[in-house]
């Protein structure tokens, strides 16, 4: 049996369950209520967001596959949950290619816009839990609109993370400060001299931009300071928050010897989250995509 | 963009997805209906009385082309230049900082990939501008967080447009290890060395100035019997008669370091940082072994060009 044929079966099998189904349920609501001249049957219900596809295929951009998990529609959101998986490397644990902007086109030609943050680290690091990163984006002004009113839904645009690694020079003069090429701001807190040799230590007070490595990024971690040229032994940050979820707020040096430059190298890495345009529509049909 | 057999690439969330059932027309067909009868009731339900809220869910008519991910023969996904059997590459990206314009390149594996002993995606590089300059790269970083997505580190060319970008040599790892005991007065001090260690074909890696102190120690390598250099890492034991009194180690952003593997790099110091679980009496100290982990760079020529007008340069 053709597609068509079996779409057109099931159509005549839905008209008549769902008939079948109405006059029962008319006949009860009218038994109910048998001495009510105006009796009106009134169906108060919430719109609740059904999952309405839970095993479809993803789309590429890039390295990237978004697999839609979830969309739903109610009480005036739309929500799409979505995972992120990078062709990239198995062992990868951030997909370096994510979604960021998105639009929602219903079926009366109304468009509506999103944006979704950098997708939060999983919680456990085991091999099964690394892959996919879950997210989701919520379109909160959708109003009446319910799933049948949904046109489609696209990424229209992405950020790529891109490794940056830049040295900077800045005076060893205690107080000395430095902002950096993303707005980053270092400055020389103290410096500590020790038989071995001195202890350098900065503050850093970060940029409040989610898709930058700031206290609100999961990305923490991704700002790396280190001395750059001879004489440098060791570096190590500190980190607001906890683990994983807190951002750079320091940074210590290590030198071998008394000595410190007037002149100090500083060697800065960090993943700049570059946004491209790149439209791609994410499928929100039946159980087949 | 999304016309490559996926399965041929890494495992993803894909593999497990369950199989389509050949009933989806049938189950399609059946919402539709009961939509239509359900909708045409509801409409005149709402013209005997109020209010009726409905929750009628539709789904999407399905197409005969699926959404999604179909399966073609292509190995990888469109604009990818394979490098390798199992891997490809593609520029994606652009950033001037400063005195250096670096390029993301993004990499996609297929199944069969290593992460552990395979290709260190990193090597030599040509940038070619629209005015005809040449440009050679001076690096590349390397994030572990983002393993797909690598930049290549050329000198800043200023404001031009971008024309094309060559890979000229990839750099495979060969991972090397040695380990070596020697003789020590009691400490903290200095151990003048050389310790060699021999890291097999002729190629040793030598340490010396070694300071060891209660908390941290410092050590100067050099490699020999090699023309490249690569990635060393070196791990310092203090013993007394073959028992450990402290194990010092690499200090710094472990988890997270970020680098790639420079073939110019054949000596360098290294700050250790001692281990605070164990905390022996370091006067007693009889002898250290140092242990190391070396990734020479092996040079392989190639010749990959990628067209990257269409990449905006962020500035």
């Amino acid at each position: 049996m053709s597609t068509g044929a079996r779409v057109v079966v099931g159509i005549g099998a839905g008209v008549v369950l769902a008939g079948l189904g109405l006059l029962l349920g008319r006949s009860s609501a009218e038994s109910a209520v048998p001495s009510a001249t105006d009796a009106t049957l009134s169906a108060s219900t919430t719109m609740v967001a059904e999952p309405q596809w839970a095993a479809a295929d993803g789309v590429r951009f890039l390295s990237t596959i978004v697999v839609p998990v979830e969309f739903g529609v109610g009480d005036g959101v739309a929500t799409l949950e979505y995972e992120l998986t990078s062709l990239g490397s198995p062992d990868g644990i951030i997909p370096p290619v994510v979604p960021e902007s998105w639009r929602l086109t219903t079926v009366t030609g109304r468009s509506m816009e999103a944006t979704t943050d950098p997708p939060r680290l999983p919680t456990t690091f085991g091999d099964d839990t690394v892959r996919p990163v879950t997210d989701s984006v919520i379109f909160d002004e959708v109003g009446d609109v319910t799933m049948s009113g949904v046109e489609s839904l696209a990424v229209t645009g992405w950020r790529i993370a891109t490794p940056v690694e830049v040295e900077v020079e800045m005076s060893s003069t205690i107080g000395s400060t430095l902002r950096l090429f993303d707005g980053v701001t270092i400055e020389l807190a103290t410096i500590i001299e020790q038989p071995s040799g001195s202890i350098l230590d900065f503050d850093v007070t970060a940029v409040a931009d989610p898709w930058h490595s700031g206290e609100r990024s999961p990305f923490g971690r991704s700002s790396i300071f280190e001395g750059a040229g001879p004489g440098w032994a060791s570096a190590a940050s500190t980190f607001g928050g906890t683990g994983l979820s807190g951002g750079v707020t320091g940074f210590q040096l290590r030198r071998t010897g008394q000595e410190v430059p007037e002149t100090i190298s500083i060697r800065y890495t960090r993943i700049a989250w570059l946004p491209v345009p790149g439209e791609t529509v994410v499928p929100t049909g039946g159980p087949d995509g | 963009m999304a016309d490559v057999d996926f399965s041929e690439i890494l495992h993803s969330p894909l593999d497990d997805r369950p199989a389509r059932s050949s009933w989806w027309p049938v189950i399609v067909g059946l919402v539709l209906g009961a939509a239509a009868v359900l909708g045409g009731y509801v409409l005149t339900a709402s013209d005997e009385a109020a209010p009726v809220t409905t929750t009628v869910a539709a789904t999407t008519p399905p197409s005969d082309e699926p959404a999604g991910v179909p399966v073609d023969e292509v190995a990888f996904p469109p604009g990818y230049v394979p490098l390798t059997e199992v891997v490809a590459l593609a520029p994606v990206s652009a950033i001037a900082v400063d005195e250096e314009l670096l390029v993301g390149v993004s990499s996609v594996v297929r199944r069969g990939f290593d992460p552990e002993g395979g290709l260190t995606i990193a090597g030599s590089w040509v940038l070619e501008t629209a005015a005809g300059e040449t440009i050679t790269s001076t690096g590349a970083v390397v994030d572990p967080a983002t393993p797909g997505l690598f930049s290549v580190i050329f000198p800043n060319p200023g404001d031009v447009e971008l024309r094309t970008l060559r890979m000229i040599e990839r750099w495979d790892p060969d991972p090397r290890s040695g380990s070596q005991t020697a003789a020590v007065e009691p400490l903290p001090g200095t151990v003048a060395g050389p310790v060699v260690l021999d890291l097999g074909g002729g190629v040793t890696l030598d340490v010396t100035d070694i300071t060891i102190g209660e908390r941290i120690a410092d050590l100067t390598w050099e490699l020999a019997g090699t023309t490249r250099g690569g990635d060393v890492r070196v791990a310092l034991r203090v013993q007394s008669d073959g028992a450990d009194l402290g194990l010092y180690f690499p200090a710094g952003d472990l988890f997270f370091t970020r680098e790639a593997l420079d073939p110019d790099e054949t000596a360098g110091t290294i700050g250790l940082q001692r281990d605070q679980g164990l905390q022996g009496d370091l006067a007693t100290a009889t002898d250290i072994v140092i242990e190391a982990d070396v990734t020479l760079v092996v040079g392989t020529p190639v010749d990959l060009e990628f067209d990257v007008t269409g990449i905006e340069v962020v500035r």
